[in-house]
């Protein structure tokens, strides 16, 4: 499936609640997440998608259109290259964040204690065939 | 990219006189009343008045120090306005002082301010230079960039870890006139700690050349000066070399970070009250068993464990990695027998009914501990019950 599309989205919020890893780890989050895609490499425009999250579920996915709000409580932008070493686990989610790659803007002492489930959600996202740009 | 981050350091007999070299005429001391009891903080005192260096102290921190503790510490460090911060103490001073002077540095700034995504951080030291000299040998605190801050929250004590690289000290003074008054079960207990932050660094998600080197030199100089320090706390070359050993490892784990042998003995002291050092120096041989049974077989656990092995002389190079990693274990059983270190959860005096009755909220920490993502290998729900059931009985990890 050719990564953020409809189809790959669904997908994802499936894997992730296909993994009872994340399931366990995230067990007590409640959370919404907005994932800002910048341009760079390939990719030449932004794409965002929702990402919904609570008690261990995977709640709802969506792909967030152009200046359309949502509710969320974290999000996590960087350019598209940055993502793509995250999904091939070239590159750990919070190694990532804490070098500049990506920015978080939430609550940052909330997600100290997620970070476990941060990478459950990437973990997910290896059961997802995906197709790069 | 990635990096390593370090204060300059000075170590060994006389060490407190470097600070003669150290720019700043106006230091603010934060230290505790243990540390004045004990007449420490006289010696510094002393040093600075012969240096004629002015100074203001705050001797009042507490373990587990509280927000309301650090702000108010905040004004009367801001009211003084120092050139030098000066943290003499252990993990709880030490921590207060990372927050007290980035909030110097930055008034504007509150302590949820203070994380790894904060950039002005990377900045500080414009105001004041910050010294850190530990009083114990174990916790790394002087050379990390982490200070743990309590908070109170809808009727519960919140452990806040605030985290950035900025705020790793700018001098760290190892001096080891200052933990040969350590009594033999601190030092014990704080020398478990060093050896479970080198051991674990080396496997840690965040391992690096720098770390790695650093943490097999301090498994070397712990695993040979710890029992001499327990033993005899008088022997000079023993502290020395426990003291240097311990910001090695504090070096290694600020770098590379902590996993599940540190997850487990966090939640286990949380839940149970037993302090932090015995915690994680029994749970330690428990999570190095566990990643060391990896079925992953991309996972380097145990070649980086044989390599050290290896190094240390514990085996030949032409051993099997497996049997040479395991060695690890090995030395970690020799060590708990010779200064009678409990191996297993039950010798803390926890029965085994207490244990299984809190296994849900101590998994549930587990998994909300941020050292436990940085395992190689990431255990389940059931892989933490196991785990916390096997320590306790002191059963080897066979899963």
């Amino acid at each position: 499936m050719k990564i953020l599309t409809k189809e790959w989205l669904d997908a994802f919020g499936k894997a992730i609640n296909d993994n009872p890893a994340y399931s366990e780890a995230a067990s007590w989050w409640e959370g919404n997440m907005l994932c800002v895609i910048e341009p760079s490499g390939p990719l030449d425009r932004e794409v965002r998608f929702f990402l919904g999250l609570y008690h261990g579920e995977c709640t709802g996915v969506k792909l967030v259109e152009e200046g359309e709000e949502v509710d969320v409580e974290f999000t996590l932008s960087g350019p598209y290259d940055n993502w793509v070493k995250i999904a091939k686990k070239e590159l750990d989610t919070i190694q990532g964040v804490m070098s500049g790659k990506l920015r978080l803007v939430g609550n940052m002492a909330k997600l100290m204690r997620a970070t476990r489930a941060a990478q459950e959600i990437v973990n997910s996202l290896q059961n997802v065939e995906t197709e790069f740009l | 990219m990635w990096y390593f981050f370090s204060p300059d350091i000075i170590y060994g007999e006389d060490a407190l006189d470097f600070l003669e070299n150290i720019t700043g005429k106006k230091c603010y001391i934060i230290t505790d009343r243990t540390i004045k009891e004990l007449g420490y903080l006289k010696v510094l005192t002393d040093k600075l008045e012969k240096l004629g260096k002015t100074f203001d102290i705050f001797n009042e921190v507490q373990p587990d120090p509280r927000e309301e503790l650090v702000l108010r510490v905040k004004h009367l460090c801001n009211s003084y306005a120092p050139d030098l911060i000066i943290a003499l103490g252990g993990g709880s001073v030490i921590d207060t002082a990372k927050v007290i002077w980035a909030m110097y540095e930055y008034p504007q700034y509150g302590i949820d301010d203070l994380h790894i995504f904060n950039r002005d951080l990377y900045d500080l030291g414009k105001k004041a230079k910050f010294i850190a000299i530990p009083t114990t040998s174990g916790t790394g605190a002087d050379v990390t960039y982490d200070a743990v801050i309590s908070r109170y929250n809808n009727g519960v004590w919140q452990k806040l870890i605030q985290a950035h690289r900025g705020l790793v000290p700018s001098y760290a003074i190892l001096d080891p006139i200052f933990p040969i008054g350590m009594p033999p079960n601190l030092t014990l207990d704080t020398g478990m700690d060093i050896i479970a932050h080198a051991i674990e660094s080396l496997i840690a998600n965040g391992k690096n050349e720098f770390s790695n080197a650093l943490a097999t030199k301090a498994i070397e100089l712990s695993l040979k000066y710890l029992p001499i320090a327990y033993k005899n706390g008088k022997n000079k070359e023993a502290r020395d070399h426990l003291h240097q050993a311990a910001t090695m490892a504090g070096l290694a784990f600020g770098n590379a970070n902590l996993h599940i042998g540190h997850t487990t003995g966090h939640c286990l002291g949380a839940v149970f009250t037993v302090p932090h050092g015995k915690c994680v120096g029994i749970m330690l041989k428990y999570a190095t068993q566990y990643c060391l049974n990896n079925p992953d077989k991309d996972d380097l656990s145990v070649e980086i464990y044989a390599k050290l092995a290896k190094q240390l002389g514990w085996a030949k190079w032409e051993d099997d990695n497996k049997k040479a990693a395991n060695l690890v274990i090995e030395k970690l059983r020799e060590l708990y027998r010779e200064v009678g270190f409990p191996e297993k959860i039950q010798d803390l005096g926890i029965s085994n009914g207490d244990l299984e009755k809190n296994l849900d909220t101590l998994v549930n920490l587990c998994f909300q501990d941020a050292s436990g993502s940085m395992s190689p290998r990431l255990p389940s729900k059931a892989d933490f019950e196991n785990i916390y059931r096997y320590a306790y009985e002191g059963k080897d990890i066979d899963f």
